[in-house]
């Protein structure tokens, strides 16, 4: 089967990917919403330049879809990127990188069956410790770009996730119960490496 | 041991619908996995329960399979099945569903009067009419992924709980199995917990 994959560049969509690769399936493209709002509940902010690296590394074509970010609204330009990416090249179904927000997943699934294509969510509900360590495991280099929780400072900006982030997350979740896997928006992140790019993205 | 059984024809929905049942089950007992295709005579044998799990809103392959699960109508141990799950028990005891317009059953449920705009992505309110596997009578939030409705019920199913667009929870009245339309692997895992500790 022909996938997309709805792409943020960040640990989640990418890992998302790779366990698709790894199940056997084929991925088309990238699809990825350029966002101007940086609070959007659905969206991370990105940009074409850091995806297009990305994009190049793994040897797939991007869709891009601009969207203003507006609550629901932003939705209508995430079914114009999929409509497109179907129309392009195909694709028969989409994967996502959601852990647990029902927010995000029900929404593209409501997308996904009105377009008629086959949803995958290969993260979902997965344990996020139990995420960081297999991203880890898995030899994918994850660069923090974003921070905005109580307790990870601009310190953590830059930073390359390891075991010792592992360590200070999990105090964090514990003092202030911050996400350990970012999925609220407590920090974003960029890969620049992993087993489905051919080379490290400097 | 419990047996859980995949009912997905995607290989990588595995991970979306029936780990996450493994990551709770395991707290509770000992467990293994089949794919409904795969489950023999040994498999029921060595179960002490079963949990059929969910799939993916398009994946419709195990009602045309329904002959798999011949094996359930005389099964005499607990059994929680989730959305197809809960489907496939519907179907076996006699009862009735419907599914929407753009699903390639079309034809056939249109010539049967099986049609039903019950369609439910998403959160939904479930209205437990009495306690259902420790889940005290009254409203929960639950997460919703089906097009399929239940419209007829056989006679020994007992409805437990509902949603306004419809059946949410069932019952036998004679055996332990339980239905749920919801996915309670998302929001309400203490029903999979207490079937487990049941």
């Amino acid at each position: 089967m022909k996938l997309g994959i709805l792409f943020s560049g960040g640990k989640d969509s990418t890992y998302a990917a790779y366990l698709a690769k790894m199940k056997g399936y084929g991925i088309c493209c990238l699809i990825t919403i350029i966002s101007e709002n940086p609070d959007s509940y659905m969206f991370q902010q990105v940009s074409e330049e850091d995806i297009k690296k990305q994009a190049n590394a793994m040897n797939l074509p991007v869709v891009y879809q601009k969207t203003k970010g507006v609550k629901e609204k932003e939705l209508k330009d995430l079914e114009k990127a999929i409509k497109k990416a179907k129309e392009k090249f195909q694709i028969e179904g989409l994967v996502i990188g959601a852990l647990a927000s029902v927010y995000q997943a029900s929404r593209v699934q409501k997308i996904c069956d009105k377009l008629e294509l086959w949803c995958f969510n290969p993260l979902w509900q997965k344990d996020q410790f139990e995420l960081l360590d297999e991203l880890l495991k898995n030899k994918f280099k994850i660069k923090i770009v974003k921070v905005a929780a109580e307790g990870l400072d601009e310190k953590w900006v830059g930073k390359i996730i390891d075991k010792k982030f592992l360590q200070e997350i999990k105090k964090l979740n514990e003092k202030f119960k911050v996400n350990p896997a970012g999925e609220g928006g407590e920090f974003e992140t960029y890969v620049l490496d992993c087993p489905l790019f051919q080379g490290e993205i400097k | 041991m419990i047996l859980i059984i995949n009912t997905c024809k995607e290989k990588l929905h595995y991970l979306e619908f029936v780990r996450p049942i493994e990551e709770i089950v395991k707290k509770e007992s000992k467990f293994f996995t089949k794919h409904y295709f795969e489950v023999n005579l040994k498999d029921l044998e060595k179960a002490e329960k079963v949990i059929i799990c969910g799939t993916a809103l398009k994946d419709f392959e195990y009602d045309r399979e329904m002959m798999a699960f011949s094996w359930l109508r005389g099964f005499e141990k607990p059994i929680l099945g989730i959305c197809a799950g809960m489907q496939i028990i519907v179907k076996t005891f006699d009862g009735n569903l419907s599914v929407l317009e753009n699903s390639e059953f079309l034809g056939r449920q249109k010539s049967r009067g099986f049609f039903s705009e019950k369609k439910e992505i998403g959160l939904i309110k479930v209205k437990f009419d009495k306690d259902f596997l420790e889940i005290k009578k009254g409203e929960v939030e639950a997460y919703a992924l089906h097009k399929s409705d239940v419209i007829g019920l056989g006679k020994d199913i007992e409805v437990y709980g509902k949603s306004k667009k419809g059946i949410q929870a069932i019952k036998l009245k004679s055996k332990e199995i339980y239905g749920v339309m919801f996915h309670p692997e998302a929001r309400n895992r203490e029903i999979v917990e207490n079937f487990c500790k049941k």
